[in-house]
């Protein structure tokens, strides 16, 4: 995939999340790469000295320490689309599989149970979050089919 | 052998995957710290477990019912408003540990502060509620501050970490996040505080390694309180 088919697929990709109602996920995204990649770089300690000002033989070497310090890079655009695709990816699909994990806990540890609710009184507006002890198949195949969409896309950058 | 579509076609068939996918109440970023901090609580108790303790769960205004009821915000430990569900953590010749989620505990300087998972005796947990008090960190063995992102795991997050933990007692203070984020673990190992970041169930050995450093704090419990 050229940079070009990468941010054209970026910007389709984070349409569909936000027109999907995961703004809050694309935001995120904006903020990591707003923020940039982290890396160390090697620089001089102190500035170049003029080489008409030096007087060999006196004062102080010219030969410049290195430090290595961290610093802030721009992602390319492939790294753009794997932050997208891995956000995606860790909201859709991860979020089931915890879900299935925590099913799979109290089915061992409690018999003939319900429900977990997940409850959030900051938030009175929103209805509570519910983990039934059956699994929704329909959306267990959704995300199942997702997930492999995901990682056809993958296998094309 | 399978033909590859195209990108455009690619692009169509996710976005129409997307919409069965999304549970609608991921519409909003606190659903998924929601069910992360479920999923942690669930690591912690199967630690205890692996280490030989009796599981059991009970509401805070009595035994429980078929449904959990776990509360995901910050709250008092001894609100009734809702059958808010514990976990009992029985070792043998032990005194009982409790598991709670989104309660509130109090730091050394008296302030108070929210856990995302903390585990304390029980004794503490009766005196919070008798008293209508926040437990004390210092009678927590554990406190775990869960953190569910998409993308984006700041460094704000981990220096708030270490602000907290300079304040909670509680015996064993964790940064657990479901992604990884370089400056964050840089700045909790330079710190020295305990993390595990990418716990998610497709990463077996995050949350191994998690689980083993929670079965640790277990160990040093039985040490410590065993006759």
């Amino acid at each position: 995939m050229t940079d070009e088919e990468c941010n054209r697929t970026f910007d389709t990709l984070k349409q569909a999340l936000t027109h999907a109602g995961l703004g809050w996920v694309t935001n995120q995204v904006d903020e990591e790469i707003r923020f940039g990649k982290t890396v160390t770089k090697t620089v001089s300690s102190r500035p170049d000295n003029p080489e008409d000002l030096v007087v060999h033989g006196l004062g102080e070497k010219t030969r410049q320490a290195k430090v290595r310090v961290s610093a802030t890079t721009p992602y390319s655009p492939r790294e753009k689309l794997n932050i997208l695709i891995a956000a995606l990816e860790n909201v859709c699909v991860e979020t089931d599989e915890m879900q299935r994990a925590v099913r799979t806990y109290f089915s061992s540890h409690v018999n003939d149970w319900n429900e977990v609710r997940l409850l959030r009184t900051d938030e009175t507006e929103r209805q509570p979050l519910v983990i039934p002890s059956q699994e929704d198949v329909d959306r267990t195949r959704a995300c199942e089919s997702l997930k492999k969409l995901i990682d056809m896309l993958r296998g094309m950058m | 052998m399978a033909t590859q579509p195209n990108l455009p076609a690619l692009l169509q068939a996710i976005q129409t995957a997307l919409g069965p996918a999304i549970m609608p109440s991921l519409t909003a970023a606190s659903a998924g710290s929601d069910i992360f901090e479920a999923y942690i609580l669930s690591i912690i108790l199967q630690a205890a477990s692996i280490e030989g303790a009796a599981i059991g769960f009970r509401n805070v205004n009595g035994p429980i019912t078929n449904t959990f009821t776990f509360r995901t915000s910050p709250g008092h430990i001894w609100s009734v408003s809702q059958p808010y569900t514990h976990a009992e953590i029985q070792f043998p010749n032990l005194p009982l540990l409790e598991a709670h989620t989104g309660v509130y505990v109090s730091g050394k300087s008296g302030l108070i502060h929210e856990s995302d998972v903390l585990v304390l005796l029980s004794e503490e947990t009766q005196l919070a509620r008798q008293n209508l008090v926040p437990p004390r960190s210092k009678r927590s063995i554990l406190s775990a501050e869960c953190k569910f992102y998409s993308a984006g795991l700041g460094i704000g997050l981990a220096r708030g970490f270490v602000g907290l933990c300079s304040d909670l007692s509680s015996r064993e203070c964790f940064f657990i996040t479901n992604i990884s984020g370089v400056s964050a673990e840089k700045l909790l190992t330079h710190q020295r505080k305990k993390w595990q970041t990418a716990v998610q169930p497709n990463q077996a050995v995050a949350v191994g390694r998690l689980r083993n450093a929670v079965q640790d704090v277990f160990k040093d419990f039985r040490a410590m309180f065993r006759l």
